[in-house]
């Protein structure tokens, strides 16, 4: 049994050994020669990265080594190590990242120097080198997936406010200049409204960076391993410099008002991105949509974390951390589970459309059930990872109108209503995407044939489902390797319970339940008692309407169910708030009585 | 003994099912024990219809519907709050197993992929998506004056006594919501056992969601651990239950006929429950405040 610290400085500098060998790596890829072969084995980078996150999450030796560079400004090494929260996103994005480069290895240096950018940036221990170590992440990223010029200054300036917010942070030493070591902004906290100005630094700095995540309109038109490659790798940037900077360095729930500017962003983020999925009509543009709404659920925990926290609830704040580090999880992987889905439809159905696919489910079982798994982080319905997240969340609600008075309670009260809707309109829409995607008849005869993917695409798929299933079944296990993240996030309340690991009812209730509830389905289905070969053969019911002639073999396009009949009610539900909003904006006295008459009319 | 308890307690539930079992499939109310009888009994000999393009999904559904309702079932506490899985029954939980419950007959008619399927199940959907907030405030509200999302926490707070104002406007609010909400996902083409589970389930989700209500607004005669309550308990629940059944299906029947085939989500009763709702929130958090 290793000491901790000799096994931390182990794990650090294995860490370090991966980055330079990436930088490495990235060099002989400019030669012709080995880029094939480097190329293919690439994904086992992140592989070993998520590993080692595993081990720092697993042992708890998070923080314990701390390595300074003789690199970096005169005067002043990068500062290196791996606390808990950098141990479990290198464990959560390396998956993902792995996943992706598995299917589609990009043989190109740029890649490379993107994993060694994104991982320096995870371990970076300091201002200088966080901000070094993204700029060349973001450098490698535009140039492997050529961005476009707009996102290229969205990033800059995202860099711009985070370094703007590290210029905050950074207490002065006694010669002037700035102390950029992380130690020292925790160890000087700012309060009041310099501390919101930081959050608010921080959240539009990694907003900008993460853009094209949040436009998943452009995104969703991307090649699909392209577009997976962008979520694996800004859905974790971007919630680890949420978290870094609003829970870690700027002391979660320290300074007010900077709980309310991570709720409002989180909210937004999480509505927008559950209707966006609802709308829109291509499996791309619905994963990306997927990443949007988990990205914001997992900020919104963070900004319920930091109410409780400064509210000095402290199991409200460490239920609603656990919540958004397992949202983080379900965020890193979910999301680019389904764009390789999408890219497996494309290549064996033709179409990414939803109103061309369908009848999937019995020809391509396993993505089928990869699809379903991945589905499941935003539907949050038991025993789907989403619940266990959701469920969580909800446990903390009840304490808010503590805080506040009774603006508290109103924003609180609107807080909840507005979760409740974001869970529903997550429910609605992954439903719609699984039920037009993969039930019912196909719709062209090019899904009617479509077969099942190649055996290492199924073999990946498969991973990252079963990553996820198991987060729902068994979510304890995810919230014990979260631990050491959560001790950072809520160092106070770790110091007097001797760390944070969840307690028996998280790792019981949720096996249990969902045992239950698979033993019984098993159970029913056996009581059927007609075996389908034995039941009496009809035709289906086409909800009144005739069976088809025979030139329509796909049946008529008419009876079919498409994407825009499934979603006819929600638009004209919405028309009326979006009208009376539109008008409130021009003439509030006219908007309002139109508003009134729509209601009414309906 | 704990654990001996849950058998009578599914009993009753499953029986009061069973009792209420044709009503689900004609209309809201109750049916004669012989109609209820011969239908059961019908659809257990019945042979299974098996429509040509269907799937695994087809005949998961019932399964699924049946299965989750049970699960909700067996953590709801009728006539006593000492169920063994008392630890388990949060009213998140027990709102996403009734959820998935509700959604399940929704796979098969996905499975059928007609335009009619399509509409059915999006405008329920699209329903549910404006009134999942209102439920979540009422359930919010509760949790707020109990100090904890468990049921029976919940029900010992309030037969202890808890403030009458956000009680009565979250009943209001969720009568409000019986009157506007849509009819139950019409039963898919099932024949025989599977379709006798998707009405079983049915029946009993609305067994648990009468026992829910009875338990968080009116928790009077809910028995604990001693046997000596539970003849009491058994008939206060059957009183409130029904009740609450009763007023349920009258506020259903009562609502406009004209209204239902109606092209847009929005009423002025669901405008109704949204305030309600809020009021019920507010309420129970400056009662908490205060307290």
């Amino acid at each position: 049994m290793l000491v901790p610290g000799v096994m931390a400085t182990l794990v650090l500098l294995l860490a370090l050994g991966l980055i330079a060998g990436l930088v490495g790596g990235a060099a002989a890829l400019l030669l012709a020669a080995p880029r094939r072969w480097l190329g293919r084995f690439l994904w086992l980078a992140p592989l070993g990265a998520a590993v080692l996150g595993g081990l720092v999450c697993g042992a708890g030796t998070g923080g314990r080594a701390v390595l300074t560079l003789p690199l970096g400004l005169p005067g002043y090494g990068a500062v290196l190590t791996i606390d808990g929260l950098a141990g479990f996103f290198l464990m959560a994005s390396g998956v993902a990242l792995a996943a992706v480069l598995r299917l589609a290895p990009p043989a190109r240096p740029a890649a490379a120097a993107l994993l060694a950018g994104f991982y320096a940036s995870l371990l970076a221990a300091d201002g200088f080198t966080l901000i070094i170590a993204l700029a060349a992440t973001l450098i490698a990223l535009w140039r492997l997936v050529a961005a476009g010029r707009g996102v290229v200054l969205a990033g800059i300036a995202g860099l711009g406010a985070l370094l703007l917010a590290l210029a905050r942070l950074a207490p002065l030493f006694p010669d002037g200049a700035p102390d950029a070591a992380f130690s020292a902004m925790r160890a000087a906290p700012q309060a009041g409204a310099r501390g919101a100005a930081i959050v608010a630094l921080a959240l539009l700095g990694a907003g900008l960076i993460a853009l094209p995540l949040l436009w998943p309109a452009r995104l969703g038109r991307r090649v699909a391993h392209e577009a997976a490659l962008i979520v694996a790798l800004l859905v974790p940037s971007g919630l680890y410099l949420v978290l870094r900077f609003s829970g870690d360095l700027a002391a979660l729930g320290a300074a007010p008002g900077q709980d309310v500017i991570i709720v409002v962003g989180g909210a937004a983020l999480m509505l927008g991105g559950a209707r966006e999925a609802l709308l829109a009509t291509t499996l791309g543009r619905i994963a990306a949509a997927v990443g949007v709404a988990l990205f914001g659920e997992a900020i919104l925990a963070c900004g319920v974390a930091a109410l409780a926290r400064g509210a000095d609830l402290t199991d409200a704040a460490q239920a609603a951390a656990s919540a958004a580090l397992l949202l983080v999880f379900l965020a890193s992987l979910a999301p680019v589970l389904l764009l390789l889905v999408a890219a497996v439809l494309r290549a064996e159905a033709g179409t990414e459309a939803l109103a061309r696919l369908g009848g999937l489910a019995p020809r391509l079982p396993f993505t089928a059930a990869s699809a379903l798994a991945g589905a499941s982080a935003l539907a949050a319905l038991p025993p789907g990872p989403g619940f266990a997240a959701m469920a969580l969340m909800l446990g903390t609600l009840w304490h808010l109108p503590r805080i506040g008075g009774g603006a508290g309670a109103f924003g609180a009260a609107l807080l909840v209503a507005l979760l409740g809707a974001g869970l529903a309109l997550g429910v609605f829409a992954m439903l719609r995407f699984l039920g037009l995607g993969f039930l019912g008849p196909p719709r062209t005869p090019r899904a009617s044939a479509a077969t099942e993917s190649d055996r290492p695409t199924c073999w990946v798929l498969g991973g990252l489902a079963g990553l996820l299933a198991l987060a729902g079944v068994a979510p304890g296990l995810i919230l014990w390797l979260a631990g050491p993240a959560l001790a950072v996030l809520l160092p106070a309340a770790a110091a007097v319970s001797g760390g944070l690991r969840p307690g028996w009812l998280a790792w019981l209730a949720p096996t249990l339940l969902a045992g239950l509830l698979a033993a019984l389905v098993a159970l029913m289905q056996r009581l059927r008692g007609d075996r389908a070969d034995a039941a009496r053969p009809e035709t289906a019911w086409q909800g009144g309407y005739g069976p088809p002639p025979r030139w329509l073999p796909f049946g008529d396009p008419a009876t079919l169910m498409d994407p825009a009949c499934f979603t006819a009610s929600w638009r004209c539900a919405e028309r009326p708030l979006g009208a009376a909003l539109a008008r409130l904006a021009r003439r509030p006295r006219a908007a309002w009585r139109a508003g009134c008459a729509a209601w009414w009319a309906g | 003994m704990a654990g001996m308890v849950e058998i009578p307690h599914l009993a009753l539930m499953i029986a009061a099912a069973l009792a209420l079992g044709a009503g689900v499939r004609e209309k809201p109310g109750f049916a004669a024990m012989r109609a209820n009888f011969l239908m059961w009994r019908g659809l257990w000999r019945q042979r299974a219809r098996w429509p040509a393009p269907m799937t695994g999904a087809f005949w998961l559904a019932p399964a699924l519907s049946l299965a989750s309702v049970l699960l909700a079932a067996a953590l709801t506490p009728s006539f006593t709050t000492a169920l063994p899985g008392a630890a388990l029954a949060s009213l998140p939980l027990l709102a996403g197993l009734l959820g998935l419950s509700a959604l399940a007959p929704g796979l098969a008619l996905l499975e059928g992929g007609t335009t009619a399927g399509g509409l059915a199940l999006g405008w329920r959907l699209g329903f549910g998506v404006l009134a999942t907030p209102i439920l979540f405030l009422v359930l919010w509200s509760l949790a707020q004056l109990a100090g904890g999302v468990l049921v029976g926490g919940i029900s010992a707070e309030i037969a202890a006594g808890a403030p009458l104002v956000p009680r009565l406007l979250g009943l209001l609010a969720l009568a409000a919501l019986a009157r506007c909400a849509p009819e139950p996902l019409p039963c898919p083409d099932h024949g025989g056992r599977a379709r006798a589970a998707f009405l079983a389930a049915a029946a009993l989700r609305r067994v648990v969601l009468c026992s829910l209500i009875a338990d968080l607004f009116f928790p009077a005669g809910l028995a604990g651990a001693e046997v000596a309550g539970w003849g009491i308990g058994i008939l206060a629940w059957a009183i409130k239950a029904g009740a609450v059944a009763l007023a349920g299906s009258a506020l259903s029947r009562a609502r406009p006929a004209a209204r239902r085939p109606s092209p847009t989500l929005l009423s002025p009763e669901l405008g109704a429950a949204w305030a309600l709702a809020l009021g019920a929130a507010l309420s129970a958090a400056f009662a908490r405040g205060a307290a």
